[in-house]
């Protein structure tokens, strides 16, 4: 049992974990899901731009995205330097930093899942609802969400999953420091640099396997109980 | 169809196969030294017949490879400590280890910043300078410039008020981003990473009576193969010198 006993530092890197994946997971939830109805149901000018755009931080190394996160929100950065002067907001190097690392990477694999249950939506129902009387604002939340609601639900598993996971963007933009930025990947990363710290590796490995499991289980069960009803 | 292309394939990978390959020299190399080791390995190329393969990455992970059992010719570490390793592992002999160049460590800001060298006292007083910025070095616990930064800070006196406001990087090349970006306006680098950035000034050399010296160390891993042992004496030798010091290392 001592092998699962956890010292301050591993505590620290779970509860951060968590606490990114869920404001990640959390913030990223609505944007998607306004960003995923208005790719499946509207045709604009740039669609297509705008859509690879979005999924870039999917394909480009994650690296990549945390050095250009760095240029746009750092310190000195396009953006953030007008957070900082004007509004006192740091995001490199904190624990925003990381958040805003977490929801750039994961995004487009929410935005994905959305977009595609929205598409399955058949437009008659949605047309329907209007034509009874409900308020395109009703419509969306009665009639088109509960419809998408496997897909919304499988998006929001995989992008909890991989903002979990996240590792190169926030080591780049956020840094490694204990307690503030240091998420379950860093610090296995920190202990695998170091000798004689082969079991806290383990056991943070094993915990991420475990959260990761869990969160898998309970969107089967979601989407299972779903499709009978 | 498909039969002749295999035939064929087959018939060029035997032709190949004859072909006997030019020796190859396996060298695990610590990053820092990239440029330095890329120039020796160039010039050695050329009076001997044996390709050199570098593999660049920390000192760490090299003797991590090392331990699974990926065995180069031969490995240079940034410090001590991880040559000792190897050698405790018993994978190299002491006697087939030697330092090849020694490096300093400085405290180095962005190149426009209004900082002089007259800010910095020898007590290393640096949160003033900070202001609610972070100090950038290497992690002490597994980056070399990061322990060797942690024991001049520590013999400074200065360790404990700086401890709260440190940006513990993955290496040093890290440090060096992080202040060339303005991120944090202070960093511990090598000498040699302050002379390859532009975009850095040096704003204090550390006293070098303040932390270990910093060794890189050659371990000769295959003594019995001619060709490693020839390179290990030759980027050791005199004749190599200026190399490492066009570089900013000191033989």
């Amino acid at each position: 049992m001592e092998f699962f006993s956890l010292n301050i530092d591993e505590l620290n890197a779970v509860v951060l974990s968590l606490k990114v994946a869920l404001l990640c997971t959390g913030i990223s939830l609505p944007l998607a899901l306004l960003i995923g109805y208005a790719l499946a149901r509207y045709e604009f000018a740039g669609k297509a731009l705008i859509e690879s755009f979005m999924h870039l931080p999917l394909v480009m190394p994650p690296v990549t995205t945390g050095y250009l996160l760095l240029l746009l929100f750092g310190s000195k950065g396009l953006f953030g330097a007008y957070l900082y002067d004007y509004f006192n907001i740091k995001l490199a190097f904190h624990f925003g930093g990381a958040v805003l690392a977490a929801v750039v990477v994961s995004f487009p694999l929410m935005l994905r899942s959305v977009r595609t249950a929205i598409e399955m939506v058949d437009p008659g129902y949605e047309a329907a609802s209007r034509i009874l009387g409900a308020s395109a604002t009703k419509t969306f939340f009665r009639i088109t969400i509960p419809l998408a609601m496997p897909g919304i639900l499988s998006g929001l598993v995989l992008s909890f999953a991989r903002s979990l996971g996240e590792f190169g963007a926030t080591i780049t933009f956020a840094g490694n420091i204990a307690g503030e930025t240091q998420t379950i990947p860093l610090a296995i990363y920190s202990y695998m640099q170091m000798p004689g710290y082969e079991g806290a590796t383990l056991r943070l490995a094993f915990i991420s396997v475990f959260i990761s499991l869990v969160a898998m289980v309970f969107s089967e069960y979601f989407v299972r109980r779903l499709k009978k009803a | 169809m498909k039969d002749k292309l295999l035939l064929w394939s087959l018939a060029c990978l035997l032709v190949a196969c004859q072909h006997k390959p030019k020796e190859q020299l396996m060298v695990f190399c610590a990053a820092g030294l990239s440029n330095v080791m890329q120039e020796l390995a160039d010039s050695f190329e050329i009076h001997h017949p044996s390709t050199l393969v570098l593999n660049l990455a920390s000192s760490g992970t090299l003797a991590r490879q090392m331990a699974q059992g990926m065995l180069p010719d031969i490995y240079i570490a940034a410090d001590q400590q991880w040559a000792d390793y190897v050698s405790d592992l018993g994978l190299v002999d002491r006697l087939n280890q030697q330092v090849v160049g020694t490096n300093g460590l400085v405290l180095i800001c962005a190149v426009n910043d209004s900082l002089s060298e007259a800010d910095v006292d020898s007590n290393l007083h640096l949160l003033p300078l900070l202001g609610d910025f972070r100090l950038a070095m290497g992690n002490p616990q597994h980056v070399p410039a990061g322990r060797y930064a942690y024991e001049a800070l520590r013999s400074a006196g200065s360790y404990e008020a700086l401890a709260d406001h440190l940006l513990l990087c993955k290496d040093v090349r890290s440090v060096l981003m992080c202040v060339e970006m303005q991120e944090c306006p202070l960093g511990f680098v090598y000498t040699t990473d302050a002379l390859l950035s532009s975009k850095v000034k040096i704003l204090h050399t550390v006293a070098a009576n303040t932390y270990p010296q910093i060794n890189y160390v050659a371990s000769l891993c295959t003594p019995e193969d001619a060709a490693a042992k020839a390179f290990y004496d030759y980027i050791a030798s005199d004749e190599m010198a200026p190399v490492w010091l066009k570089y900013g290392f000191v033989k």
